[in-house]
């Protein structure tokens, strides 16, 4: 899960940079950043997170 | 009276009027106006080492005292090069370079001290925010995070960062930092990290690198001692101090390299059109974010603190141990922040902006703890203390990447919604996430730190050669996105993946003995207060809520 939820992160910061050359619009490469960063959060924060959560403290 | 009897009357006071003030600026005009182009004098060539007929007060008229202070400071301390000879052209030039280069080393050098002032804050905001029994072992990570830091930015993080990025002309030029690791890539070179400047050693041993050197380097230690804090009161000493190295002398200088040093983020203006590239005047998103999201990192890894939380995923609240040190530190902060971002423009002459600078530092700082206060008077009724500080602190993160390119407006704007977003973000990371902050660092460098890099690409007004999507240019914001998602993608998992690699080495979190037990007598060997009675831990057994308010009456009571 942590080896999914990192190359997932990176994938979403890689999608903007590569969408660069992609097109040249202002409005695509917006949404292109925004999708990105939502792919990277979503990573972070329901990935890794939970996975982390798992073996919490005060859930044991 | 009729209206055309009022008409009159005002008609010929308003012709009076104009003969009266319109005849004295025409006739100006009239003799302002050349009547024919004047024949262009040309000067005679200066010869540069052409003698120049000037001479100071005497020795006599210095030897008398100068209590005006008009005989002090003339031809007379003008170096010369050659002392035999009197005073030339080239003298005159040479002085006049090296008094703005001068102006600029005082300048950065000075802001520089007040940023690493700053280490000072940071140390008594989070030892505050946190329990007595671990306030010995909080201070010492913030004391020697400054040593790891700077050690392991001497050794390889500034060459990483800075190493190709000659051509910093306001402090000279930093000629010998003059190689860039580049690969290129989708038809565009991509500057990676610099090569140039490991241990100061070689060309590098040059008076304006260490200057340069010096304003980075406690730039980098500001990120560093932000994680300090989110991992406070459970940390292990021993993988506090190799975390630190690592971030120091890899993690911080790739990003910064890439945004400051020359790298491939700041080239999205030339090589793809976005605004003037990816800006962040003095570090939202280089300093303050990338310590935040490394903060999340190693709160993830580490886990909550024991009686943080329920059986049932509620949370219990933990309050500090001293909100004087910690609204005492918060001042120190902001005093420090007047280093950090005027100083950013690494020189006074040339570049008198540093007053705007200021100025709108010190509105978002204010703004950002107005907002904090309001939210939390009119969410739970009281103004929370340490949330007012946090507000502060907030504002401050938000204004820093913005602070060069914003006006004051902005700068208001920007602070007030850092002050909100504070306070909604800590309760976001608290309650729904479970990862535990003590101090609330990743709310406030994290958080904020991505608000500030945004907040460029919408408020920069074009006066310094940025402009944001308010002010007519949306392709900057692109570029502050693209920042934000290298922020999350790259800094995050890299913190995260080089803290797990520790945590598999050293293992990153203190037993749950030492923790119970507070960790100034099993990590650090004393405690910080040893005449104080310190009280049982009551947080392993405290109330089921996720209750602020209810939080607040059990710490009250427990008190």
């Amino acid at each position: 899960m942590k080896l999914i939820g990192v190359l997932l992160a990176i994938f979403g910061w890689l999608l903007p940079v590569v969408g660069l050359g992609m097109t040249s619009s202002t409005g695509a490469r917006i949404v292109i950043c925004l999708v990105g960063i939502g792919i990277t959060l979503t990573a972070i924060l329901k990935l890794l997170l939970k996975d982390h959560e798992k073996v919490a403290v005060w859930k044991q | 009276m009729t209206r055309s009897a009022w008409l009159k009357p005002c008609l010929w006071a308003a012709i009076l009027a104009l003969l009266v003030c319109g005849l004295p600026a025409w006739a100006q005009g009239q003799t302002a106006a050349p009547s024919a182009p004047a024949a262009a004098a040309t000067p005679p060539p200066l010869a540069t080492d052409a003698p120049i007929p000037v001479s100071g007060p005497s020795a006599d008229d210095q030897a008398a005292g100068d209590p005006s202070g008009t005989k002090t400071g003339t031809a007379n301390d003008v170096v010369h090069a050659d002392p035999a000879k009197p005073l030339t052209l080239t003298d005159l030039v040479n002085q006049a370079g090296q008094n703005r280069i001068a102006i600029n080393f005082v300048w950065t050098l000075v802001t520089g001290f007040l940023v690493m002032f700053m280490q000072a804050g940071f140390a008594i905001v989070e030892t505050g925010l946190c329990r007595a029994k671990n306030a010995n072992h909080t201070m010492m990570m913030n004391f020697m995070v400054y040593g790891f830091g700077l050690f392991a930015y001497w050794v390889c993080g500034f060459a990483f960062q800075m190493g190709g990025s000659a051509g910093v002309s306001i402090l000279g030029g930093a000629a010998p930092l003059s190689h860039e690791f580049t690969i290129h890539l989708l038809g565009h070179d991509w500057g990676l990290w610099g090569t140039k400047g490991f241990f100061l050693s070689g060309a590098t041993y040059d008076v304006g690198v260490m200057v340069l050197f010096l304003f980075q380097m406690v730039f980098m230690d500001t990120a560093l001692t932000i994680v300090t804090g989110a991992a406070a009161e459970r940390w292990k000493y021993v993988a506090f101090a190799v975390s630190s190295v690592v971030l120091g002398a890899v993690t911080y200088p790739i990003y910064a390299n890439w945004a400051w040093g020359g790298g491939w983020l700041s080239k999205l203006g030339t090589n793809y059109g976005l605004g003037a590239g990816y800006a962040d005047f003095a570090g939202s998103g280089v300093v303050h974010a990338v310590g935040g999201l490394t903060a999340l990192a190693l709160s993830m890894i580490v886990g909550p603190r024991i009686g943080k939380y329920n059986r049932d995923g509620s949370s219990n609240a933990m309050p500090g141990h001293d909100i004087v040190i910690v609204l005492t530190g918060c001042f120190i902060l902001a005093f420090g922040w007047f280093g950090f971002n005027p100083g950013s423009t690494l020189g006074a002459s040339g570049a008198l902006r540093i007053s705007t600078i200021a100025v709108d530092t010190m509105l978002a700082g204010c703004t950002g703890s107005f907002g904090a206060l309001l939210y939390m008077w009119i969410k739970y009724g009281k103004p929370d203390a340490s949330m007012a500080g946090n507000g502060l602190l907030a504002g401050l993160v938000a204004i820093t990447a913005p602070s060069g390119y914003v006006n004051t407006l902005g700068a208001t704007i920007i602070g007030f919604v850092a002050g909100l977003l504070v306070c909604v973000s800590v309760e976001f990371i608290d309650r729904v996430l479970r990862v535990d902050d003590p101090v609330g660092a990743i709310s406030v460098h994290g958080t904020n730190g991505l608000w500030g890099v945004i907040s460029v690409g919408l408020f920069a007004d074009g006066t310094n050669g940025v402009k944001g999507l308010f002010y007519g240019d949306p392709t900057q914001l692109v570029a502050q996105l693209i920042g934000v998602g290298t922020l999350l993608g790259f800094v995050f998992t890299t913190s995260y993946v080089l803290n797990l690699a520790i945590h598999a080495i050293v293992g990153q979190r203190v037993s749950a003995a030492d923790e119970l037990e507070g960790l100034d007598i099993p990590e650090m060997g004393a405690l910080c207060y040893p005449e104080f009675v310190l009280k049982p831990d009551t947080t392993a057994v405290g109330a089921a809520t996720s209750d602020f308010k209810a939080g607040l009456q059990v710490a009250r009571e427990t008190a």
